[in-house]
C-alpha cells in the first residue's frame, strides 16, 4: 500500500507548533526593536547628563562657589517655563543655568557682560519638571567666626515619558557643593547670607529630602 | 512491492521544532542575562555619584583619613589576617577627633544617601577572585564582613590590576517613587498616577583612587 505525504492531523499539528515558535521569536524581535529605539534616546540623554554634570561641577570645584541667586540666563523656547539660577564663583565669574521643559542651558561669564556662548542640551526621552529643588545646610554647633562646613544642592528632576520610573533618578540633574573648611568661607554669616535664600521656581526641600533619603 | 516514503514524517517535524525551541530558549536566557547585567551597570559610577564620592573623600582627606587607611589596611598587610577592605564609619574618633566633625560627617552621609563607605587596595583582583555573582567563594569574612551581594558584584567590575594605592568605594541608597497604576480623570481628559507609599530602593556605587601619601 502506498503512503505519500502527511495526514491532515499531522499538518495541523505541525503548523500549530511552528506558529507557536514563530510567535515567540516575533515577540523577542518586537521587544528588541522597541528597546533599541527607546534606549538610543535614553543613551543620548544619559551622555548629555554626564556632560552637563562635568561642565558645571568642574567650574564649581576649580573656582569654588560663593553664592547662589536668581538668574538671568537665556531661554530657548519661551512657550514653556524657564527656571534660571546664577552660580557666582569666588573668582568673580558667573555660571548661568537655565532649565526649560526640554532644554538645559549653561553659560559661563567672565564678568556680568562678558559671556561665552550658551551651551545647550536637549532632553529627548523625558521632560524637566517645573519645580526644582534647592537645599542648603550647614553643620550645627559651629562657633561664630570659625571655619564651618556647609552643603548646597540643586536638583533639576525629570519626568520620564515612559512608565518605567525605576530609572528616573538617573536622569535628574544634580549640582552639588560641599564646602572644604580649609578653602572656603571663614565667616558663617557670609555663607548663610549667600546661600540661605529663596530661589524663584525652587522648593527648598532640605527637610523633605532628609526624610525621603532615610 | 516497494514502499514509497515521500514527504516529512511527523516525528521528524517534532524533533526539529523541539531542537529549535530549546536553542531559542537558551539564546533568550543569555540575552536576558546580558540585559540584566547592563541594567545593573547603569547604577555603577554614575557621574553625579562620582562627584558625591569626591566631596566625601575631600572631606575625609582634610581630616587625616590616611591614618585610618594605615591602621586598617597597611599595617594589616603583613599579618596573617590579610584585610583587603575595610569600612569607615563617622564615629571613628581617630580620624574625626572633634564632635562637630563627626556630627557633620553623619549629616553628610545622611544628605548624600550614603549606606557604606569602604576603603580597599586599588587592585581589587584578590577580592574579586574570591567572589562570584552568588557571593563569597572562599574565606574572606574579615575583609568582606557585612558587604552586600550587589556591592560584591560592583567590586568584581573594578579594573586596575597590579597598581599600587588605595581606593574609596561608596554604596549609595537612593529611594524612588514607584508608579503603580494609571487613573484617568474623565472630566479633564488627562491622566494622573498614584504614588505607592513605600518607595523602591536602588543602590548606586562609585569608587575613586585615594592619593595616599602624595
Amino acid at each position: 500500500m502506498k503512503k505519500n505525504g502527511m495526514t491532515l492531523v499531522e499538518i495541523i499539528l505541525a503548523v500549530a507548533l511552528i506558529s507557536l515558535v514563530m510567535i515567540f521569536v516575533f515577540n523577542i524581535l518586537v521587544d528588541l526593536r522597541q528597546e533599541e529605539t527607546f534606549s538610543s534616546y535614553k543613551s543620548s540623554d544619559q551622555i548629555n547628563r554626564s556632560i552637563i554634570t562635568k561642565r558645571i561641577q568642574d567650574d564649581i570645584l576649580n573656582r569654588r562657589l560663593e553664592r547662589v541667586e536668581n538668574g538671568n540666563g537665556t531661554c530657548y523656547n519661551n512657550d514653556t517655563f524657564c527656571n534660571k539660577v546664577n552660580l557666582l564663583y569666588k573668582d568673580g565669574t558667573i555660571g548661568k543655568i537655565s532649565v526649560e521643559e526640554h532644554y538645559f542651558s549653561y553659560q559661563f561669564c567672565n564678568t556680568t557682560s562678558n559671556c561665552k556662548s550658551v551651551e545647550r542640551w536637549n532632553l529627548s526621552s523625558a521632560s524637566y519638571k517645573k519645580d526644582f529643588i534647592y537645599c542648603f545646610n550647614y553643620g550645627a554647633n559651629i562657633p561664630n567666626g570659625s571655619n564651618g562646613n556647609y552643603y548646597v544642592e540643586l536638583i533639576f528632576p525629570v519626568n520620564l515619558t515612559d512608565n518605567v520610573l525605576e530609572s528616573q533618578i538617573i536622569f535628574d540633574i544634580e549640582v552639588l557643593y560641599a564646602s572644604n573648611s580649609n578653602l572656603d568661607f571663614e565667616n558663617i554669616a557670609d555663607w548663610q547670607n549667600n546661600f540661605d535664600k529663596n530661589l524663584a521656581g525652587a522648593t527648598n526641600l532640605c527637610t523633605t529630602l532628609d526624610e525621603a533619603r532615610k | 512491492m516497494k514502499k514509497n516514503n515521500k514527504g516529512f514524517v511527523f516525528i521528524e517535524t517534532i524533533i526539529v521544532i523541539a531542537f529549535l525551541a530549546t536553542s531559542l530558549i537558551i539564546i533568550y536566557k543569555s540575552f536576558n542575562n546580558v540585559l540584566t547585567n547592563e541594567k545593573r551597570r547603569m547604577y555603577y559610577d554614575d557621574p553625579i555619584y562620582l562627584y558625591r564620592t569626591y566631596y566625601v573623600l575631600d572631606f575625609l582627606e582634610s581630616h587625616n583619613i590616611t591614618s585610618f587607611i594605615e591602621r586598617e589596611l597597611k599595617e594589616n598587610k603583613a599579618k596573617e589576617n590579610n584585610k583587603l577592605m575595610t569600612e569607615f564609619v563617622c564615629q571613628d574618633s581617630l580620624v574625626l577627633q572633634k564632635m562637630e566633625e563627626r556630627t557633620w560627617c553623619e549629616s553628610l552621609v545622611s544628605k548624600l544617601s550614603i549606606k557604606h563607605i569602604y576603603f580597599s587596595y586599588y587592585d581589587t583582583t584578590p577580592l574579586a577572585s574570591c567572589t562570584d555573582d552568588e557571593g563569597l567563594k572562599c574565606g574572606m569574612q574579615d575583609s568582606l564582613k557585612g558587604v552586600s551581594l550587589s556591592a560584591l558584584q560592583y567590586i568584581r567590575t573594578l579594573g586596575g590590576k597590579n597598581l599600587e594605592g588605595y581606593r574609596i568605594i561608596i554604596e549609595y541608597e537612593a529611594k524612588m517613587e514607584k508608579k503603580i497604576d494609571y487613573t484617568t480623570v474623565e472630566e479633564k481628559g488627562h491622566e494622573n498616577y498614584k504614588i505607592e507609599n513605600a518607595p523602591d530602593t536602588k543602590y548606586f556605587y562609585a569608587s575613586l583612587y585615594v592619593p595616599f601619601g602624595e
